[in-house]
């Protein structure tokens, strides 16, 4: 520290100043979104229902991101960090999914004997039930 | 840049005291010190990043088990933490903008604030945690809910689950490990997916429309799901419990008239770690809490 001459006149670091009123809404935006979230997730959206919801989540992240974080003001390098980050993480789980998906042990018959009559008895189990309620039904 | 702004020796004497020897400036020092903080989050998000395969991989395959557990996770308690965590985030992004500014009583009352924004998440839940291990919603051997009465579906008799290797004793030598889960009573290897069609082109039919309502007897390894939630919901409490022990040095700190507007670096990266953490429970609450 004290390798600095006394006689250099040092300026503080400077950062963007983000105005109050910003912050606020952001806070008020994000409040929304969350409760939008839950409220679409009660409705029953069922298979789009994930998708409907990762994007909501994502774009809360990224409104976070840019305001609370400062990521709009700040270094473009810090966003690129993010954005290498962010593409690695789609690629991990993009890939995990894709080979999850093609290597599933009940595709190739035979391959998971187990499964296969964990099912047929998860069948005959349920079946019984149903035959005597609809006769009961009936009666 | 700005242009230079004339200082007073004290505030000379703060500039030198806080810059380090091999930085030029405190301009220099406090992007770099930024640049770490947000290597360090990229290596966060890494890391929770296996966390979220693992969810992915694990829902892709067995959706039954989220559908059926999702009914013991409260969406409400989820939805005020979520919003106890958005409050805390944008009281430290004030906190932050308070500090740039000079105002040490104001910051620390932002921090104290964003401290009790995290407490509440905390508290919050850990009433949840509490409630999990009153009902036996827990990971492993431990799940072992009660699952009569209630409207809860009723769980099938362990003697009366398929086993492994049943029907083909010659089989069961390849499956050691399974079978030896199977004699110990655990019910093995089940899914929603529908098995291959025996034709000779080994075409896959087509999957039934998921039902509507819950299936009516309890999937398999639905224990595995709670594993995956408490070390979610574990590793991202541990980073709030970690950020709530950072606010009270920063409050220290303040108190101690440590900051000002010629330095405040320690409150924004801070503020930047408070932010993933926010982040990512934005992720966690609709995939744990809003399954449906």
């Amino acid at each position: 520290m004290s390798d600095h001459e006394h006689d250099v006149q040092l300026q503080p670091a400077q950062s963007h100043l983000v105005p109050l009123r910003m912050l606020f809404i952001v806070w008020v935006v994000l409040c929304a979104l969350a409760i939008l979230n839950a409220v679409l997730a009660n409705m029953n959206l069922s298979g789009a229902g994930v998708l409907v919801a990762m994007i909501i989540a994502s774009t809360m992240a990224v409104i976070a991101g840019l305001y609370f974080m400062h990521l709009r003001y700040d270094s473009l390098f810090n966003v690129v960090v993010m954005l290498l980050t962010l593409i690695f993480i789609t690629l991990f789980i993009t890939f995990s999914l894709t080979d999850t998906a093609n290597y599933r042990s009940d595709l190739i018959p035979g391959e998971a004997p187990a499964m296969v009559q964990a099912q047929q008895a998860h069948a005959e189990q349920a079946t019984p039930a149903s035959k005597s309620a609809n006769s009961a039904v009936g009666q | 840049m700005s242009e230079a702004i004339p200082l007073s020796t004290n505030e000379q004497e703060i500039l030198r005291k806080h810059l380090a020897h091999h930085f030029d400036t405190p301009q220099q020092q406090f992007e770099s010190g930024k640049l770490g903080m947000w290597l360090f989050l990229a290596t966060e998000l890494l890391l929770f990043s296996g966390l979220f395969c693992a969810y992915a991989v694990y829902r892709a395959l067995h959706p039954d088990i989220f559908r059926f557990a999702a009914q013991w996770l409260d969406w409400t308690s989820g939805l005020i933490n979520t919003l106890v965590l958005l409050s805390s985030g944008f009281t430290m992004a004030w906190g932050i903008r308070l500090a740039q500014m000079g105002k040490k009583k104001g910051l620390a009352v932002c921090l104290i604030l964003t401290m009790t924004g995290g407490l509440t998440f905390l508290a919050i839940h850990g009433y949840e945690y509490f409630d999990k291990y009153r009902e036996r919603l827990l990971w492993g051997t431990l799940y072992n809910p009660d699952l009569g009465g209630n409207g809860k579906p009723v769980l099938q008799e362990a003697s009366a689950a398929p086993l492994v290797g049943g029907s083909q004793p010659a089989r069961t030598g390849d499956w050691p490990l399974l079978n030896q889960l199977g004699q110990a009573g655990y019910i093995v290897s089940h899914s929603d997916i529908a098995p291959a069609a025996d034709g000779p082109s080994g075409i896959v039919q087509s999957a039934a429309a998921e039902p509507a309502t819950l299936p009516p007897v309890q999937p398999y390894n639905v224990q595995i799901f709670f594993g995956i939630y408490f070390i979610m919901t574990g590793l991202h409490s541990f980073h709030v419990i970690v950020g709530v022990g950072l606010m009270t040095w920063l409050l220290i700190r303040t108190l101690r008239n440590d900051f000002g507007p010629t330095y405040y670096a320690p409150v924004d990266y801070v503020g930047l770690y408070w932010g993933i953490v926010d982040m990512i429970w934005m992720f966690l609450f609709p995939l744990l809490y809003l399954i449906h």
